[in-house]
C-alpha cells in the first residue's frame, strides 16, 4: 500500500519558488529519507503534506485520502517532529506532552512513560528551563506518543548528542518495525544511509533521483584515485568522471561511465599508487549539487 | 474542548490584572463623585468658556454637575482600555501562535482549522466576558453607593457600563480580521494600539466638526457615554451596524484562515 502520494505538488510562495512537480510514492512499512541542502524544498514538501500550507498545483494523499479535505482525519495516524520546536511558555514538560496527548483519542500516558525513559526526559521540568536538545527530545515524545502509523520527521537529529542520536535511531527502527512508515528528511547523508530504505534527492525545487539507498551507492560510481609521474588532466576530462581534482603527480574522480574505458587510459601510465573503491552517499550527493 | 481550556488559562490571569487597573480607575472616579456633583456648577462656568475644545473632549456644562455627566466622561474614556484589551485578543488570536511558532504544534494535530478557530474565539469571548460582568456590577453597585442623594438613572448607568461588551466585540472581530491580512504580526500591542487611538480620535474629530460619516464606522460613536447616559438607550441603527460588523469580520476571519499558509521558522 502506498502511504505518502503526491502528483506533480507544486508551491510557489508568491514568485519565489517552493517545489515543482514533485511526484513521490512512499510505501506503507518502509524508511524514506528525503535528502536536499537547506532551501531545496523539504519542509515546504512536509509542510504541505501536513496542510500547514497549499499547494498551488498538485495533489497530496496520505492513507488514500486528500491532505487537504480530509487533513484533519488523516493527522490522527501522524507523527510529525519539525526541524525546530517551540512550545507554550511556563508549561511543564509533563504539562505539553498532556496537552498533545488530548487530541488524540486514546490513552498515551503509557507510551510517554517510555519514551521519555529512554529519552532520559525530566517530565517535571519547565520547557523554558530546557537545553536545546532537551527541547528536542520533548519534541520526538511529543512526535511519538500516539504511536502513529506514519512519522514524519524534519531534519531530526541536530542538537542531538551522537548517543541520543543513536537512542533515537533505534526508538524509529523499533516504531518502523512495529509497522509505522516513517518519512524523514535530512541533509546528512550518514544518518539517512544508515536508517533508509529508499532515498529521493531534492534539488532547487524538484525531485531529481529516487533509488534504494544501496542502489546510490553501486550504481557503478567509483571513486577514483592514483599516483604517477606526469599528469595530463585533459586526458581525463571525458564523459563520466565527475569530482576532477589533479594535482602535479597525483588525480582523484568518481567515474559514473564504462569502467573499460577509464581503465584503459589508466593502463597508459605509469603507475604508483592506486585505489578504486565506492564512493560515499556524501560524495554521490555532492555530484547531483555540483 | 482542551484549545479553549488552554486559550482561557493562558487569557484568564493577564485578564484579572486587566480587570484590576480597570476598576481602580473606576472606583476612584465613583469615590469623587458627590464631591464632583457638588462642586459642578464651579466647573460649568468654565466649560462654557472652553468652546470647541470641549467638544474635542466631549464635555459639556452637565458633564461635572450630573452623576451620569460625570460617568459618561470617565467610563467613556475607560472604552480604550476595553478597546485595546479586545483588539489584543483578536489580533493575537492567529498571529502570537505563529509568531512564538506553536501553530505548527496545534495545527498539525487531528482538528479542523475552523474548529480551533471556535475554540479560540470562545475562550476570548468568555474572558471578555468575565471582564465586563465584573466590571458592570462592581461599578454598579459603587455607583449607587456612592452617588446616594444624587442617584442617577439606572438603567441609563447599566447602559453606559454595558456598552462596554459591544465595543470588545468591535474591536475583536475587527482586530481578528486585519491580522488574518497580514503576513506576519512580531508584536500584538502596536497594532492594537494603533486602532483603538485612531478610531478614538477619529471620534473626536467626526464630534467636533460634525461629521455624520465618520460615526459609521466607529464603536465609540455608536457607543458614546454621554448621548447614552443622557437618553438612557442606544441608537439602534448603530446598535445593529456594529453587531453586523463584528459577524462580518468574524466570518471572513475563517475562511481566510482556512486558506492561510502558516509560515515556519
Amino acid at each position: 500500500m502506498t502511504v505518502i502520494k503526491t502528483e506533480k505538488l507544486t508551491k510557489y510562495y508568491g514568485k519565489s519558488r517552493g517545489i515543482i512537480d514533485v511526484d513521490l510514492a512512499v510505501n506503507e512499512g518502509e524508511i524514506f529519507g528525503f535528502i536536499g541542502p537547506n532551501g531545496a524544498g523539504k519542509s515546504t514538501t512536509i509542510r504541505l503534506l501536513l496542510s500547514l500550507i497549499y499547494a498551488t498545483s498538485g495533489t497530496a494523499r496520505i492513507f488514500g485520502k486528500d491532505c487537504v479535505d480530509l487533513g484533519h482525519e488523516i493527522r490522527s495516524e501522524i507523527g510529525y517532529r519539525p526541524s525546530e520546536v517551540f512550545y507554550y511558555d511556563g508549561m511543564k514538560v509533563k504539562e505539553l506532552l498532556n496537552y498533545s496527548a488530548s487530541f488524540y483519542k486514546k490513552d498515551c500516558s503509557k507510551k510517554i512513560n517510555e519514551l521519555s525513559e529512554i529519552m532520559e526526559l525530566d517530565l517535571e521540568r519547565k520547557i523554558d528551563d530546557l537545553s536545546y536538545g532537551n527541547k528536542k527530545k520533548v519534541g520526538i515524545v511529543q512526535g511519538l506518543l500516539h504511536s502513529p502509523k506514519l512519522i514524519i520527521l524534519d531534519e531530526p537529529t541536530s542538537g542531538l548528542d551522537p548517543l541520543m542520536q543513536q537512542k533515537f535511531f533505534d526508538i524509529i527502527k523499533l516504531e518502523n518495525q512495529k509497522g509505522a512508515t516513517v518519512f524523514f528528511s535530512s541533509h546528512i547523508l550518514s544518518e539517512v544511509q544508515k536508517l533508509c530504505d529508499r532515498v529521493a534527492i531534492i534539488k532547487e525545487g524538484k525531485i531529481i533521483r529516487v533509488d534504494k539507498v544501496d542502489n546510490m551507492n553501486d550504481a557503478h560510481y567509483k571513486k577514483i584515485s592514483f599516483v604517477t609521474d606526469k599528469i595530463e588532466k585533459e586526458d581525463f576530462e571525458i564523459e563520466g568522471v565527475n569530482e576532477l581534482k589533479a594535482s602535479e603527480n597525483k588525480v582523484s574522480f568518481i567515474y559514473g561511465g564504462d569502467l573499460n574505458k577509464i581503465v584503459k587510459i589508466i593502463n597508459s601510465k605509469n603507475i604508483i599508487d592506486l585505489t578504486i573503491s565506492e564512493p560515499t552517499l556524501e560524495e554521490i550527493f555532492m555530484h547531483y549539487y555540483k | 474542548m482542551n484549545i479553549f481550556k488552554q486559550e482561557f488559562k493562558n487569557k484568564f490571569k493577564p485578564m484579572l490584572i486587566w480587570l484590576a487597573s480597570i476598576l481602580a480607575w473606576a472606583l476612584i472616579v465613583i469615590a469623587f463623585i458627590p464631591t464632583l456633583v457638588e462642586q459642578g456648577n464651579t466647573f460649568a462656568d468654565l466649560i462654557d468658556r472652553m468652546g470647541a475644545f470641549a467638544d474635542v473632549m466631549n464635555i459639556n456644562t452637565n458633564t461635572f454637575s450630573t452623576v451620569l455627566g460625570i460617568i459618561g466622561m470617565y467610563f467613556g474614556m475607560l472604552l480604550i482600555i476595553f478597546g485595546i484589551q479586545a483588539a489584543n485578543y483578536g489580533f493575537g488570536l492567529v498571529t502570537v501562535e505563529e509568531s512564538e511558532l506553536t501553530a505548527d504544534f496545534l495545527i498539525t494535530k487531528p482538528i479542523k482549522r475552523s474548529k480551533i478557530m471556535t475554540n479560540k474565539i470562545l475562550a476570548s469571548l468568555s474572558v471578555m466576558f468575565i471582564t465586563c460582568t465584573v466590571y458592570t456590577v462592581l461599578s454598579y453597585l459603587a455607583v449607587m453607593q456612592a452617588a446616594g442623594e444624587y442617584a442617577a438613572d439606572k438603567k441609563a448607568l447599566i447602559l453606559v457600563l454595558v456598552s462596554s461588551f459591544f465595543v470588545q466585540l468591535f474591536f475583536f472581530a475587527v482586530g481578528l480580521l486585519i491580522s488574518l491580512f497580514l503576513k506576519k504580526v512580531k508584536s500584538v500591542t502596536p497594532f492594537s494600539m494603533g486602532l483603538v487611538f485612531s478610531l478614538f480620535i477619529i471620534d473626536a474629530f467626526a464630534r467636533t466638526f460634525d461629521i455624520k460619516i465618520l460615526e459609521y464606522i466607529n464603536p465609540f460613536s455608536y457607543f458614546e457615554a454621554n448621548t447614552i447616559a443622557s437618553e438612557a438607550k442606544y441608537n439602534m441603527t448603530y446598535f445593529i451596524i456594529n453587531i453586523f460588523v463584528v459577524i462580518l469580520c468574524i466570518v471572513s476571519s475563517y475562511i481566510l484562515y482556512e486558506k492561510r499558509d502558516i509560515k515556519s521558522v
